[in-house]
C-alpha cells in the first residue's frame, strides 16, 4: 500500500519535473531568440506586403521581387493571396504595399477612383511585350478552314462552333464576368454585326475557361475564345497543344473605340503601384521596381522551369536569379553583390 | 488522486493497475523526451521528409483525367448532351412562364401546405425580387436547382434503399458520402469542366456531388427506421421482399426522406454562386459578377434572392414532410 502511495508520489513528481523541463525549455528558448531580434527591428526598414494575385505572372513577379528585395536590400516581405478587387482594395486601404500588375483599361475605373488620394504611385511598368487580348482558334481549325482568317469571316463559319446550348448561334467563349473585357466584347460582337450569328458564353472563371480550352484543344474540337498573353495557357498551347491562330482586326484607334468598337482591343498598360508611404520608406525598392522589365521572354523562361522541375514559385525565383542575365541591370552593383553572395 | 485511499477493499487491485499504467506513461514520456532531443540534435527543428511521392500521384492524376476527356467522350458527351437537354427544357418553361401566374401558383402552394404567414413571405419576397430586377436571374435559377435536385433525387433514392438492404454497402457508401459533403468543391469543378464542357452541366455535375448525400443518408436511415414490428407484420401476411419494401417500408421513410430531398435543396441552393465559377448562369452570376466589379450592394441584392427562394423552398418542403408524417400516424 505504502509501495502505491509512493509510486503515485513518485509519477506525480515526475510528471511535474518533466513539464517544468518543457516549459524551462520553451522559456529558455524565448528570450535568446527575442533578444537578438529585438536589436535589428529598430532600422526603420518596412515590412514590404506583395498583392499575390490569382493568376501566373503576377505570382512570378512577386517571387523574383520578393528574393531580390530580401536578399540584395536587406527588407522582410510578405505577400497577401487574393482575386483583383479585393487585393486593390487591401492596396487602398493599406493592407498591401506592392501591387505588380494593375491592368489598364481592365481597371480603369478602380483606379482612376484609387488615382485621386495620392496614396498610390506608378512606379513603373510589367510585362510590355506581349500580344494582349484577342480571338483565337485552334491552329487545326484555322488549317481546316483556310479562308477563316479574320473576325469578319466568323459568319461564313458558324457551324463549326455551333453547341447545344447555343442552339443555332455559334458559341464565342468570352471574358470573365465583371471583367472590363466582359462589356468590351459585348460591344465588338455587335459592332461587327456578330450578334446575329454568335453568342458570347460566359466562362465564370480563368479556372474554368483554361480547363474547356485545353480540354477542347485536347479532343481536337473547333472552339472560338477570348485570350491573352503571354500566360501559362497560351504557352502550354504552343508548345503542347498544336497552337492557336488569332483572328485578325483592325487595328486600335480611339475614334473606333467612340464609335463602335469594331476594332482590335488597345495593347494594355501593366503598371506596378506602390502605395506613397512605402516608397518614401523603401526608396531603394522604388527605384529598384522602376527599372524592373519583367517580359513575356522572363515568364516563359520561369514557366517553363517550373512546369519540368515541378518546384513552387520561392524556388523558381531562386533558380531564375542564378540563370538569367536580364535582371543584373534592375538592381544596384551592390544590391547584386549581396544577393550573388547569397547563393 | 491522493484521495483515491487504496486501503479500502476492492480498490487494491485497481489501485495496483493505475500504478502500472502511470508507469508505462511515465517510460513513454521519458522515451519520447529521449526521441525528440536526439532528432533536434541530429536533424535540428526544420527536417525534410526523407520521400515525397505527391507530385507522382497527381501528374498520374492529371493524366488519367486527360485520358478520360479523350477516351471517355463516348460516354460523357451523350450524358452531358442528354442533362442539358432536359435543363434547356425546364430552362425555356420558367423562362416562359409569366411572373403573376408562377408568384400565384407558389402563393397558393405555400398557403396549403406552410400556412398563412410564409404565403404571404412568398408574395412579398417574390414581388421585391421583380423589383429589384432579379426576375430572370431568380428563374434560371431555379431551372438549374430543379434539375440538380431531381437528378439528385433519381440518384439518392435508390442507392439509399441498397444501403438500407445492404450493411457492406452502407460500410463502403459512408466515407464516400463523407468525402462528398467535406471536398472542396473547387477540387472537382475543373475536372468538370474537362468532361462536361463551360457552362450549366458541369455546375450540375457539382451540384449534385454536394448535395445528394443528405438524400442518401436519409432515405437509407428511413428505410431502417420502420419498426421491426411493423415489418413482421407485413410479413406474417406473406408479403414478398418486393411488396415489403414498395408498400410498407419505402411510404413509411417517406416523411425522413423528404427532409433529406429538403436537405438536398438547401446545399444546391448554398453550391449556386460556386456553380458560377464554371459559367453557370442566375442569381450565382450576378454575384460572381458583382463581387468582381466591387459592387457589394449589387452582391448582397442578389444573395438576398437567393434566400428568399431557399426560405420559401424550405418551409414549403418542411411543411409538406410533417403533412405527411401526421397522415402516417393517423394511419396507424
Amino acid at each position: 500500500m505504502k509501495l502505491v502511495k509512493f509510486s503515485k508520489l513518485a509519477i506525480l513528481a515526475g510528471l511535474t519535473a518533466m513539464f517544468a523541463l518543457i516549459l524551462g525549455a520553451c522559456g529558455g528558448d524565448d528570450p535568446t531568440v527575442a533578444a537578438p531580434a529585438a536589436t535589428p527591428v529598430p532600422v526603420e526598414k518596412p515590412t514590404l506586403v506583395f498583392a499575390d494575385l490569382n493568376w501566373d505572372t503576377p505570382l512570378l513577379q512577386n517571387a523574383i521581387a520578393r528574393a531580390i528585395a530580401e536578399r540584395g536590400y536587406g527588407y522582410e516581405t510578405d505577400a497577401v493571396p487574393g482575386g483583383t478587387i479585393p487585393l486593390f482594395q487591401a492596396l487602398v486601404a493599406g493592407d498591401v504595399d506592392i501591387n505588380m500588375e494593375m491592368w489598364l483599361p481592365n481597371q480603369q475605373e478602380a483606379w482612376d477612383v484609387a488615382k485621386e488620394s495620392g496614396d498610390l504611385k506608378i512606379i513603373g511598368n510589367s510585362l510590355e511585350d506581349n500580344w494582349q487580348s484577342g480571338y483565337l482558334i485552334p491552329q487545326y481549325t484555322a488549317d481546316a478552314n483556310p479562308g477563316l482568317k479574320s473576325v469578319t469571316d466568323l459568319p461564313d463559319y458558324v457551324d463549326l462552333f455551333k453547341t447545344i446550348a447555343t442552339g443555332d448561334k455559334g458559341r464565342n467563349i468570352g471574358c470573365i464576368p465583371g471583367w472590363e473585357c466582359e462589356v468590351i466584347n459585348e460591344k465588338k460582337l455587335a459592332g461587327y454585326g456578330l450578334d446575329a450569328t454568335y453568342e458570347l458564353v460566359n466562362p465564370g472563371s480563368i479556372a474554368a475557361l483554361d480547363a474547356e480550352i485545353v480540354s477542347a484543344f485536347e479532343k481536337k474540337e473547333d472552339i472560338l475564345f477570348y485570350y491573352w498573353g503571354p500566360t501559362t495557357l497560351a504557352h502550354k498551347i504552343t508548345t503542347e497543344l498544336g497552337g492557336y491562330y488569332i483572328l485578325e482586326e483592325p487595328a486600335n484607334t480611339a475614334e473606333c473605340e467612340a464609335a463602335d468598337w469594331a476594332c482590335a482591343y488597345p495593347l494594355s498598360e501593366v503598371l506596378i503601384v506602390m502605395r506613397s508611404e512605402i516608397v518614401e520608406a523603401a526608396p531603394d525598392i522604388a527605384e529598384f521596381l522602376g527599372k524592373w522589365d519583367f517580359n513575356a521572354g522572363n515568364q516563359l523562361t520561369g514557366a517553363n522551369y517550373m512546369a519540368e522541375s515541378g518546384e513552387d514559385y520561392p524556388e523558381v525565383a531562386i533558380w531564375f536569379l542564378q540563370n538569367t542575365e536580364e535582371w543584373k541591370t534592375w538592381v544596384t552593383a551592390d544590391a547584386l553583390a549581396k544577393i550573388e553572395a547569397s547563393f | 488522486m491522493a484521495n483515491v485511499s487504496p486501503s479500502k477493499t476492492g480498490k487494491r487491485s485497481k489501485g495496483f493497475e493505475l500504478n502500472g499504467r502511470a508507469a508505462r506513461l511515465l517510460l513513454g514520456g521519458g522515451a519520447f523526451l529521449a526521441f525528440s532531443a536526439v532528432v533536434l540534435a541530429v536533424w535540428g527543428s526544420t527536417m525534410e521528409f526523407p520521400i515525397k511521392f505527391g507530385r507522382a500521384i497527381s501528374e498520374s492524376i492529371d493524366d488519367a483525367i486527360g485520358w478520360s476527356t479523350t477516351n471517355g467522350a463516348w460516354f460523357l458527351d451523350p450524358t452531358s448532351d442528354g442533362v442539358l437537354r432536359f435543363l434547356l427544357v425546364i430552362k425555356d418553361f420558367f423562362e416562359w412562364l409569366p411572373w403573376p401566374i408562377f408568384i400565384v401558383a407558389v402563393v397558393i402552394i405555400s398557403f396549403m401546405t406552410a400556412g398563412r404567414g410564409i404565403a404571404i413571405f412568398a408574395l412579398l419576397s417574390l414581388t421585391m425580387m421583380g423589383g429589384l430586377d432579379l426576375w430572370e436571374s431568380a428563374m434560371e435559377t431555379m431551372a438549374l436547382i430543379f434539375v440538380a435536385v431531381i437528378l439528385s433525387i433519381s440518384i439518392a433514392v435508390p442507392v439509399g434503399i441498397l444501403a438500407a438492404r445492404s450493411n457492406l454497402v452502407d460500410t463502403i457508401l459512408r466515407p464516400i458520402l463523407d468525402g462528398m459533403q467535406t471536398m472542396p468543391s473547387f477540387v472537382y469543378l475543373v475536372p468538370a469542366v474537362m468532361f462536361f464542357g463551360i457552362g450549366d452541366v458541369p455546375a450540375i455535375f457539382a451540384t449534385i456531388i454536394y448535395a445528394v448525400p443528405p438524400a442518401i443518408r436519409l432515405t437509407n436511415l428511413g428505410i431502417r427506421q420502420v419498426s421491426s414490428e411493423i415489418v413482421e407484420a407485413a410479413m406474417s401476411f406473406g408479403t414478398t421482399p418486393r411488396q415489403l419494401l414498395l408498400k410498407v417500408q419505402i411510404p413509411m421513410a417517406v416523411p425522413t426522406i423528404m427532409a433529406g430531398i429538403n436537405q438536398t435543396i438547401m446545399m444546391a441552393l448554398a453550391m449556386v454562386v460556386i456553380a458560377s465559377l464554371v459559367g453557370a448562369g442566375g442569381l450565382g452570376e450576378d454575384v460572381n459578377r458583382a463581387l468582381n466589379r466591387f459592387q457589394p450592394g449589387e452582391a448582397l441584392l442578389s444573395g438576398l434572392g437567393i434566400v428568399f427562394l431557399a426560405i420559401i423552398i424550405d418551409r414549403v418542403t418542411q411543411a409538406a414532410a410533417k403533412e405527411r408524417q401526421k397522415s402516417l400516424m393517423g394511419e396507424r
